[in-house]
């Protein structure tokens, strides 16, 4: 599971990539530190994914 | 002279009409409230610095400049409390975080610049979370001890809401002004994003960082902000509009406003709440205001999200240093997040940042027909102090650095104040400050919290 723009995803998917990619930036002995954030950011990521834009839409 | 047991009673309008006309001494109102914040200090612990030094000698100054017929501020002789992440010259600004406790600032931020400039008294540094995240502090609500104050301004919302001061500076993020507003009894202003500068204020997340006062009354948030707004270079996001004459604007009679209820708030609010808005908007059209039903442009739900995204992304940039440095004096909840935020990928903070920009603009649309839309301040009344409570009601006008405005109108039955919250136009805090005048004298509260200390 990677934490690329894929609209298909779940939160669950997201969940696991988002502690995986922590566990790669601060090791697993960190993992606890992080775990109570992981939850609502993966709802947010995933929330943010199902808004369609196209190229031309707005820009940031 | 007022009797010295109503001295903490003045709001900072009263107490600089009182000082101009040589009727109240600044030396005897800041003693007046110097004592009471000793008072208070073992059970409400709202302020981490008070500088009582400093006050005197800024007060006795104040009296001189009286004596010599100096040209007076709009403040002149009124005490204040500034959050502990705005920097004040000679003290600390530590953030709730160990590490800084000994950082003591060179220089005032601009907030706390302009109001010295204006004559106000700084009497000292009020409680913050730490780094204005999402941990609670150690203040304790005055209307009850087993209710958390809010956060992240918990001390600047206890001291005024327990009347230790009739002003002090705050800041918002996500709901940081108007929720420990809310849940303290005060009125909480956070102005459009650009309105005030940011320069010398710690920052938690740059582009939904917002500061801005809390206060008793609509009049004296008027009065703060016209001392407090205006273009500043030392700030890139500080806006160059020209700075209305808000306290003018006050001072004619408005008519009754026209109010968009926000109806999917009141159905995400708790039982109560959702009740007491309902009979707030039943008074204000009784009282002759508008008051028209409305949605959202978009699900609710991806207001959060894009705020969420955005201020893990900012946080975690903001920390990478000093985290990758020596994590272990964070505290756990902005530990997590900061952490957490610097493995979000690209494309979530550049995908939400488009999606608030069209978030900005349907809601722009909304706004147009109305001079304010009315909504609970937050979706409950302060939990208990495991948590700051809830931001979500507070956090979409963060997020599109809308001027919103929360109101004290009423009390429970259990004891603990109810707010609403109105929301207004970029850079229309004239209108916002106008109808919430206007909301104010209908609502007529006049509630205080009980002193057990």
């Amino acid at each position: 599971m990677t934490l690329r723009h894929d609209p298909t995803g779940t939160t669950a998917d997201l969940e696991a990539a988002l502690a995986a990619a922590a566990e790669a930036a601060w090791g697993v002995e960190a993992l606890p530190e992080v775990q109570r954030a992981i939850p609502s950011a993966a709802s947010a990521l995933w929330r943010i994914s199902q808004e369609p834009l196209d190229p031309t839409d707005v820009e940031p | 002279m007022p009797d010295m047991t109503a001295l903490h009673d003045l709001t900072a309008a009263q107490a600089a009409r009182l000082i101009r006309e040589r009727a109240l001494s600044p030396v005897e109102l800041v003693d007046a409230l110097l004592a009471r914040i000793e008072r208070s200090q073992p059970h409400l612990k709202t302020f981490v610095t008070v500088d009582a030094e400093g006050a005197r000698l800024a007060a006795r100054a104040a009296e001189q400049a009286l004596t010599d017929g100096s040209n007076l501020g709009p403040l002149h002789g009124v005490p204040f409390a500034a959050k502990d992440i705005y920097h004040a010259a000679g003290l600390p600004t530590t953030a709730g975080y160990a590490p800084l406790a000994n950082a003591v600032a060179a220089a005032d931020s601009f907030t706390v610049g302009r109001l010295k400039a204006a004559g106000a008294i700084l009497l000292g540094k009020t409680v913050t979370t730490q780094f204005a995240s999402a941990d609670p502090s150690p203040t304790v609500n005055p209307w009850r001890a087993d209710r958390t104050p809010g956060g992240s301004s918990s001390g600047t919302g206890a001291s005024v809401g327990a009347r230790l001061l009739p002003v002090a500076l705050g800041t918002q993020t996500g709901g940081s002004i108007l929720r420990p507003a809310a849940y303290n009894g005060a009125v909480g202003l956070k102005p459009t994003y650009g309105r005030v500068s940011r320069q010398g204020i710690l920052p938690l997340a740059w582009s939904l960082d917002h500061a801005g006062p809390i206060a008793r009354t609509v009049e004296d948030a008027a009065l703060v902000l016209g001392v407090i707004a205006g273009h500043d270079p030392r700030d890139p996001q500080s806006l160059a509009a020209s700075v209305p004459d808000y306290r003018a604007a006050l001072a004619t009679p408005s008519a009754p406003p026209r109010l968009g209820l926000l109806t999917e708030f009141l159905d995400l609010a708790e039982p109560d709440v959702r009740a007491h808005t309902r009979s707030v908007a039943t008074r204000l059209q009784a009282a002759g205001a508008a008051v028209e039903p409305v949605t959202l442009p978009a699900p609710f739900d991806l207001y959060l999200a894009v705020h969420t995204v955005t201020n893990l992304s900012e946080a975690a940039t903001v920390h990478a240093s000093w985290l990758a440095r020596d994590r272990s004096a964070y505290s756990p909840r902005i530990r997590s997040t900061t952490m957490l935020g610097g493995v979000l990928p690209d494309w979530a903070y550049l995908h939400a940042q488009r999606l608030r920009r069209r978030l900005a603009a349907q809601t722009a649309t909304l706004m147009a027909d109305f001079d304010a839309l009315l909504l609970p301040t937050a979706s409950n009344l302060p939990p208990d102090p495991a948590t700051t409570g809830d931001p979500s009601f507070q956090a979409p006008w963060s997020l599109l650095g809308l001027p919103s405005i929360s109101l004290p109108s009423g009390v429970s039955n259990d004891g603990l104040p109810f707010a609403v919250q109105l929301v207004s136009r970029h850079l229309d805090e004239r209108t916002l400050l106008r109808t919430a005048q206007w909301v104010e004298r209908v609502l007529a509260f006049s509630a205080r919290p009980p002193e057990r200390w």
